[in-house]
C-alpha cells in the first residue's frame, strides 16, 4: 500500500488496465507529450507508445467519434476530455451514439469518458462546470463520481472493464488534495453502489464528488453537538443506488441532499423525488437540497465562494432540518 | 506564491533573485518557484524596496501564502497574491462565516420561524414520520396534538412523539368503538344486547362507503342538533297550471325540464334572505350567518341520497335555478359529480314525494341547521272561500335545529316558503 493523490490514483488505473489489456489505448488534447493538462498520463507515451497514447486536435466531436468506432471494432478506449465543460462539444456522439448504440444494433461501446469537473480554483465558466445531469438523463450511460483516491482507481479501472459507455466524473479541486493508502494488487470498486462514509441517526447527507468531503467536515463539527449526520456517498449516479440512501432516510427521517453541481435541475432533484416517493412515510421534514447558485462560474474569487456550495452553506441547511 | 495553473495549490521557491534592502521595479522578476507542472519565474507586482523575504529557498508553501514584503522606505506594505482559502490534506475547503450573499440566498433553507410565531398551524403540521409512529403507537389525533412540540415554530417532530411514547404523562383511555368498522358512532357503543347478532341463513351484505358514511352523518345529526319539525300543506293551483301551459316552451327555449323543484327553491331562496337564521351554523356558542345561500338539492340514487349543490342559488333567477338543479341531478344520475359539487350547502331540499307519500320528518344535514322535505302533490278537496274546491296540495316538512331556532320562527319561515308558492308569479 502506498499513500497516493486522488490523481496519481487516477493515474494508476489507466496504467495497471493499460498494462493488463492491451485493447485499452487513450485520445485525448495534450496527454501524450505533454502528459496531460493535469499530468495525468505523464510518463505514458514513453512507456506506450504513440498507438496508444494518441494526442488528438482541440476537436471532441471528432475524437469521441473515433473512439466510438473504435470502441465498436473491439477496442477499449479512455478519452480524455481536458475538461468536462467540453463534453458538450461531443454531445452528439455521446447521447445518440455511444448511448443508443447497443440498443439499437446489439454492438456494444466499451468507452470511457473521463471529464476533470468541479470548480474552486477560479477556473471561470467554462472549466468549472459540474455538467453530471445533462448525462444521468439519457438512458444507455453510466455515469460514476468518486469521491476519494481509492475509489477513483477502483471505479475508473470497473469503467474501463465495463462494456458500457461510461462517463467518469473527476473532480480536479481533489486531484492533489485528497490523499490516502491505495493497495498496489489489482481491486475493483463496483459500478451502481454507493458507499456509507460515516453513520448517524439524526440527519442522511447523500452527497458525490467533491461535496462528500465538505460534508464530513459538517459532521463533524455537528457532532460536537450531539447531532449523528449520515453522509452516504452515491460514488455512481447511473445506475443509482437508491436503497442506499433510501435505508439511510428511513432510519433518519431527514434528508439533506447535496452536489457542487448547479441546483436548478441538478441530480439532486432526481434523488429528493426518489426519497419523497418512496420513503414519504419515514420523513419528519421536507427534503432539502444545496447546490451552486444558478449562475454560470465566476472568475473572481469572492463571487466564486459566493455561489459555489460550501461547508458553512450545507451547515446550515443541516441545521435547519435539524431543527425543524 | 501565486497560481501556475487550475490545479495547483502550491509552489517551492527555489531562488530569490533581489536581496532585502534591493530596490525591485514593477514586472521586474523577484523569485523563481518551481511547481508540479512548471517552473516559473515570479515578477513583482509593484515598485519599491525589498523589505523582507518572508520564505526561504527550497521551502514549498500553499498558493496564496505571502512570501515577501515590498515597501518604501517609510512603510512596508505586503506584496502577496490574493488570498485563496487555506488548504490541508483531506480539506475541500476550510470554513468561513456565512456572507450575506449566502444567508440571502433564495436556494438555501430559510432559516427557521421563531419559536411561538403561527405556533397553532406549526403544531397541526404533522409529518408523515409522525403520523406513522402514531398509528403504530394507537394515538389518537387528539392525544397527538397535545405532546409538547421541540421542533421549529413549536412543530411536533418523530422525536417529540417517541420522547412521549417512553414516558408519557397519565392519559386518558380513549373509548374504542364496539364496532372495528368505520361507523364511528357515539362513543361508549350501546350495551351489546341491543346489537343483532347475525344468525345462519342471514345474507350479510357488505355496506358500501356512501352507505357507512350516510349511517354515520345521520347518527352524529342527531347527537349535535335538537331537531323538530313542523308542517303545513300548500296549495300548489297556480304552479301547476302555470306549468301545464308553460312546460313545453319551457323545455324548448332553456333546454332543461320544468320540475316543481325550481318553483320551491326560488321560494325558499326568497324566504331564506329574509330568515337567515334557516341558513346558518352553531360554532361554539355562536352562530354563523352565512353570506351566501349554497342550495343543496337531494337526489336518490340506488347506493344512497346523495346531495349536489347549488352554489350561490341567491344569485339566481329562476331559470337559472331550474338549469343548475337539472344539470346537478342528471349528474349525480350518471355518476359524474365532483367532489366540489357536494360540498358546502347552507341549506336542503329533499323530495321524497316524487315516489308518492304524504310527508315525512326529514333529518337535518350537519353543520346546517334546517332542511325542507316536499310530499306529493295530490289533488285534495279544500275550503277555499267557504266552498269545496279541488286543489293539488302538497304537505311541506320543515325540520329545523332548536338549538337556535323556536317554533314561532320555524313556522314563520314555513308559512313565507307556502305563501311564496301559492301566490307564484313569474
Amino acid at each position: 500500500m502506498a499513500v497516493v493523490t486522488y490523481l496519481e490514483a487516477i493515474s494508476q488505473a489507466l496504467r495497471e488496465e493499460m498494462r493488463r489489456d492491451p485493447t485499452v489505448f487513450l485520445l485525448g488534447e495534450d496527454i501524450g507529450v505533454f502528459g496531460g493538462a493535469f499530468k495525468v498520463t505523464k510518463g505514458f507515451l514513453e512507456e506506450f507508445g504513440e498507438e496508444r497514447v494518441i494526442d488528438t486536435p482541440i476537436a471532441e466531436s471528432g475524437f469521441t467519434g473515433a473512439a466510438c468506432g473504435a470502441a465498436i471494432m473491439g477496442f477499449r478506449p479512455v478519452v480524455e476530455f481536458q475538461f468536462a465543460d467540453f463534453f458538450s462539444c461531443a454531445f452528439d456522439q455521446i447521447v445518440n451514439f455511444a448511448a443508443k448504440c447497443y440498443y439499437r444494433w446489439g454492438i456494444p461501446v466499451p468507452v470511457v469518458f473521463r471529464g476533470p469537473s468541479g470548480g474552486g480554483f477560479r477556473g471561470g465558466p467554462y472549466h468549472s462546470q459540474n455538467p453530471e445531469a445533462w448525462f444521468t438523463h439519457v438512458p444507455g450511460l453510466k455515469v460514476i463520481q468518486p469521491s476519494t483516491p481509492y475509489e477513483a482507481k477502483g471505479l475508473l479501472k470497473a469503467a474501463i472493464r465495463d462494456n458500457n459507455p461510461v462517463l467518469y466524473f473527476e473532480h480536479k479541486h481533489l486531484y492533489r488534495r485528497i490523499r490516502e493508502d491505495v493497495p498496489e494488487e489489482d481491486y475493483e470498486v463496483p459500478i451502481g453502489v454507493a458507499d456509507v462514509k460515516r453513520e448517524g441517526r439524526d440527519l442522511s447527507i447523500v452527497t458525490y464528488g467533491a461535496m462528500v468531503h465538505a460534508s464530513l467536515e459538517v459532521a463533524e463539527r455537528l457532532s460536537k453537538e450531539g447531532a449523528e449526520v449520515e453522509i452516504v456517498d452515491l460514488r455512481t449516479l447511473t445506475p443509482l443506488d437508491k436503497e442506499s440512501f433510501l435505508a439511510s432516510v428511513r432510519k433518519t427521517g431527514r434528508a439533506l441532499v447535496v452536489h457542487e453541481a448547479h441546483l436548478t435541475s441538478g441530480f439532486g432533484g432526481e434523488v429528493a423525488s426518489i426519497i419523497a416517493e418512496e420513503a414519504w412515510e419515514s420523513l419528519d421534514a421536507p427534503v432539502k437540497r444545496i447546490g451552486s447558485l444558478d449562475v454560470p462560474i465566476p472568475f473572481s474569487p469572492t463571487l466564486e465562494d459566493a455561489v459555489l456550495p460550501s461547508a458553512a452553506k450545507i451547515e446550515a441547511g443541516a441545521r435547519w432540518l435539524l431543527e425543524y | 506564491m501565486p497560481q501556475m495553473g487550475e490545479s495547483l495549490s502550491e509552489g517551492t521557491i527555489t531562488k530569490w533573485l533581489k536581496k532585502p534592502g534591493e530596490r525591485i521595479e514593477r514586472d521586474e522578476p523577484l523569485f523563481e518557484i518551481t511547481t508540479d507542472k512548471v517552473d516559473t519565474e515570479v515578477p513583482a507586482p509593484a515598485s519599491g524596496i525589498l523589505e523582507r523575504i518572508l520564505v526561504n529557498e527550497g521551502v514549498t508553501v500553499a498558493v496564496g501564502t505571502t512570501v515577501a514584503e515590498i515597501g518604501d522606505a517609510a512603510a512596508a506594505t505586503a506584496a502577496s497574491s490574493p488570498p485563496a482559502p487555506a488548504a490541508g490534506a483531506g480539506h475541500f475547503r476550510s470554513s468561513h462565516e456565512p456572507t450575506t450573499f449566502e444567508r440571502r440566498g433564495a436556494q438555501q433553507p430559510a432559516a427557521p420561524a421563531p419559536a411561538g410565531s403561527s405556533s397553532g398551524d406549526k403544531r397541526r403540521q404533522l409529518s408523515p414520520a409522525v403520523l406513522a409512529l402514531a398509528a403504530e403507537s394507537g394515538l389518537d389525533i387528539q392525544e397527538l396534538l397535545e405532546i409538547p412540540g421541540s421542533g421549529a415554530g413549536g412543530r411536533i417532530s418523530r422525536r417529540d412523539v417517541e420522547r412521549y411514547l417512553r414516558e408519557p404523562p397519565a392519559r386518558p383511555q380513549a373509548a374504542m368503538a364496539t364496532a372495528p368498522s368505520a361507523i364511528r358512532s357515539i362513543p361508549e357503543g350501546p350495551p351489546s344486547h341491543y346489537l343483532y347478532q347475525p344468525e345462519p341463513g342471514d345474507k350479510l351484505v357488505a355496506m358500501g362507503p356512501m352507505r357507512k358514511q350516510i349511517a354515520e352523518h345521520m347518527i352524529w345529526s342527531q347527537q349535535i342538533s335538537a331537531q323538530v319539525t313542523s308542517f303545513t300543506e300548500c296549495d300548489m293551483n297556480r304552479i301547476v297550471r302555470y306549468r301545464e301551459e308553460h312546460r313545453t316552451r319551457f323545455e324548448l327555449t332553456e333546454g332543461v325540464p320544468l320540475t316543481f323543484l325550481p318553483f320551491v327553491a326560488e321560494a325558499t331562496v326568497k324566504a331564506l334572505k329574509e330568515f337567515p337564521i334557516f341558513n346558518a351554523s352553531v360554532v361554539g356558542d355562536q352562530i354563523a350567518l352565512k353570506k351566501h345561500i349554497h342550495l343543496g338539492v337531494a337526489v336518490a340514487l340506488e347506493e344512497g341520497l346523495v346531495v349536489p349543490v347549488v352554489a350561490n342559488a341567491d344569485e339566481m333567477n329562476f331559470v337559472g335555478l331550474a338549469r343548475a338543479i337539472h344539470r346537478l341531478a342528471d349528474a349525480a344520475r350518471n355518476r359524474r359529480l365532483t367532489p366540489a359539487d357536494v360540498r358546502g350547502a347552507t341549506f336542503t331540499i329533499t323530495n321524497p314525494g316524487m315516489f308518492g307519500g304524504l310527508t315525512g320528518t326529514p333529518m337535518i344535514a350537519q353543520p346546517q341547521v334546517a332542511i325542507l322535505g316536499l310530499g306529493a302533490v295530490t289533488k285534495k278537496p279544500v275550503v277555499v272561500d267557504d266552498a269545496i274546491a279541488i286543489r293539488p296540495i302538497m304537505v311541506l316538512a320543515l325540520t329545523f335545529d332548536h338549538r337556535i331556532i323556536d317554533g314561532a320562527t320555524g313556522f314563520q319561515f314555513l308559512e313565507r316558503i307556502r305563501r311564496y308558492l301559492e301566490e307564484f308569479e313569474i
